[in-house]
């Protein structure tokens, strides 16, 4: 009977974690009921739900490269935090959907007004079942390694992955396109080609930037466990942050070429927003980043990974930030050579609903852990899947 | 039936009768709020008025800009739920607001920054074609307010019509007919007249 008794210490991390995702919705119902109309229409919680979204990126590389790939790190480390990876992505998608929703007016009922009234050619439409089936796809797979008490799902586990890389890579093109497609922002439309690739890539990055940051520590006594962390994450935040400087000058290129693009880039590049741009997107984001991202490769070093990994989430907000705001703060007006000039501040009912929604985050990953046998060794005994 | 508009920009006379008659006749709980429309920092107005400036002062060049009604329009194809869509009986561009959930991808997507979004509900408005007014039903009153006639309003289908009348007075000679942003391929159905 000991056994099934739960823990001071897990009660604890139970009540608070429920405690902070009751403050969480409290912020979000709160920022909701004092929304405000913007000069901008997409606005900071339009960037939070692109980088919730995208930071549920990290289950392409265990779909990939644990499952499909079939490596698992010298020792079978990967065996021992596949779970909590695909645990992260869920909680990922699931905050980017509260803060998209808290944005609209209608929370409760858009996703059946949308399914009723579908729009084929609307890339927001196709947004909901896109991110509907990655997350099925995600509890699917985790609940059969939660009943198998393995990692090992056979086939099915190689289908859903496959399945999954394929929902995940439509959804981050999908999610550039919702922006590339618009002919009325130039900055976002002329980048077009550029946006999904480098979607695709931030996902990687901010994926495998959070997973470790979210993973370790709970392995953290592992030392052998954090050492093959350092390399497998290190590689793959340093092979996404190569990804992504190549796709940055290749962009800077395209746009140059651009007169109605340029006049938003030039403002990132060299006017009000460029010391954002150089210090947090190439400083620390690129420079910075690849080359702590190296020395923990090289060292197995996980201080060198975890500031990594911080830089990387940064940096990913910074650009997604940018991205979104700056190209809507100077648009093309009807006269030729006119152009429509906006200001963007943060306000209240944006910070709350994305800083609500953060907190959700946070709380769920360490609520679902503490509820679900996702560590090393942890077998469900309660209702199906708990612990 | 595909309903379209005239502005005849030389017989405007900047007289703004057409802005606050459509303030007052579609949004009068409006009408004594400060900056009712933050997006275009203007009134509470489906009319945008679009001037260039020169050193500081605005040149003899205005648009008077609303919804073009456009025949592909953007705004109805990045609406999730269809609540943005092309009424058929008269092939003007609605916004059915029961449907709307307020994603905004419709004033994003606008390139001509028609439409603009409600304060208090926090939905788009644009220019509703005709039927706007509560008080003059069957008119857009921004046409009927023009104390010049720069404004009508007409059935594109039909070769009796107002529209298509000037339409074929001032498709030869000095003047120009002019539909803005074409290049897009958005088919607008709101034609300007220069000259």
């Amino acid at each position: 009977m000991a056994g099934a008794m739960i823990s001071p210490k897990r009660l604890v991390a139970i009540v608070a974690s429920l405690v902070l995702v009751v403050i969480g919705f409290a912020m979000v119902a709160y920022g909701f009921t004092r929304k405000e109309a913007h000069a901008i229409s997409w606005g900071l919680s339009n960037v939070g739900y692109t980088y919730l979204a995208l930071a549920a990126g990290g289950a392409i590389i265990i779909w990939s490269v644990y499952v499909i790939l079939g490596y698992r790190g010298p020792k079978g480390e990967l065996d021992k935090i596949v779970k909590l990876g695909l645990w992260f992505s869920i909680v990922s998608l699931i905050g980017a959907g509260i803060v998209i929703l808290a944005k609209l007016t209608k929370p409760l009922g858009s996703i059946w007004l949308i399914l009723t009234g579908f729009n084929p050619a609307s890339r927001i439409a196709l947004d909901v079942p896109l991110i509907s089936l990655y997350i099925i796809i995600l509890a699917v797979q985790l609940i059969l390694m939660i009943r198998a008490a393995s990692v090992d799902i056979g086939r099915v586990g190689g289908i859903l992955a496959v399945l999954g890389i394929i929902v995940a890579i439509a959804l981050y093109t999908n999610l550039a396109q919702i922006y590339g497609t618009l002919a009325s922002i130039p900055g976002w439309f002329e980048s077009m080609p550029f946006l999904a690739p480098y979607f695709i890539a931030s996902a990687i990055l901010l994926g495998a930037a959070s997973q470790s940051l979210f993973t370790l520590p709970y392995v953290w006594r592992d030392k052998e466990l954090k050492g093959f962390m350092a390399r497998f994450y290190g590689s793959a935040i340093a092979l996404a942050v190569i990804a992504a400087a190549l796709l940055l000058i290749w962009l800077m290129i395209l746009v140059s070429y651009r007169p109605e693009a340029w006049v938003t880039y030039s403002k990132i590049v060299m006017g009000a927003y460029a010391s954002f741009f150089w210090i947090f997107g190439i400083l620390l984001g690129i420079v910075a980043t690849l080359i702590l991202a190296l020395y923990a490769i090289i060292n197995r070093n996980v201080t060198a990974l975890i500031i990594a990994s911080m830089l990387a989430l940064i940096t990913v907000f910074s650009n997604i930030y940018l991205i979104t705001i700056v190209h809507q703060t100077k648009i093309p007006d009807v006269i030729n050579g006119l152009y429509m000039e906006f200001a963007y501040h943060i306000t209240l009912d944006e910070a709350l609903m994305v800083l609500g929604a953060l907190i959700i985050w946070v709380s769920l990953y360490v609520l679902g852990q503490t509820l679900l046998p996702l560590l090393p060794g942890e077998k469900p005994r309660r209702f199906f899947i708990f612990k | 039936m595909r309903l379209a508009y005239v502005w005849d920009s030389r017989r405007c006379i900047s007289c703004m009768a057409c802005v606050v008659a459509c303030a007052s006749a579609n949004y009068p709980e409006f009408m004594f709020k400060d900056k009712p429309n933050p997006q275009w920092n203007w009134l509470a107005s489906n009319i945008r008025v679009v001037v260039r400036e020169k050193d500081g002062r605005p040149e003899i060049r205005l648009r008077l800009l609303s919804c073009q009604h456009c025949e592909n329009p953007p705004c109805v194809d990045v609406c999730p739920t269809g609540a943005s869509y092309i009424d058929k009986r008269t092939g003007l561009v609605k916004i059915d607001h029961s449907r709307c959930i307020g994603c905004r991808a419709c004033i994003v997507a606008c390139p001509y920054n028609a439409r603009w979004l409600n304060p208090i509900t926090l939905q788009p408005e644009k220019c509703p074609g005709p039927l706007c007014s509560r008080t003059l039903p069957e008119k857009a009153v921004c046409v009927e307010v023009c104390p010049a006639g720069a404004r009508l309003i007409g059935d594109l289908d039909d070769p009796r019509s107002p529209v298509n009348e000037v339409l074929r007075r001032y498709k030869v000679g000095k003047y120009k007919v002019e539909r803005m942003k074409e290049h897009l391929g958005t088919s607008p159905k709101w034609f300007v007249i220069t000259g």
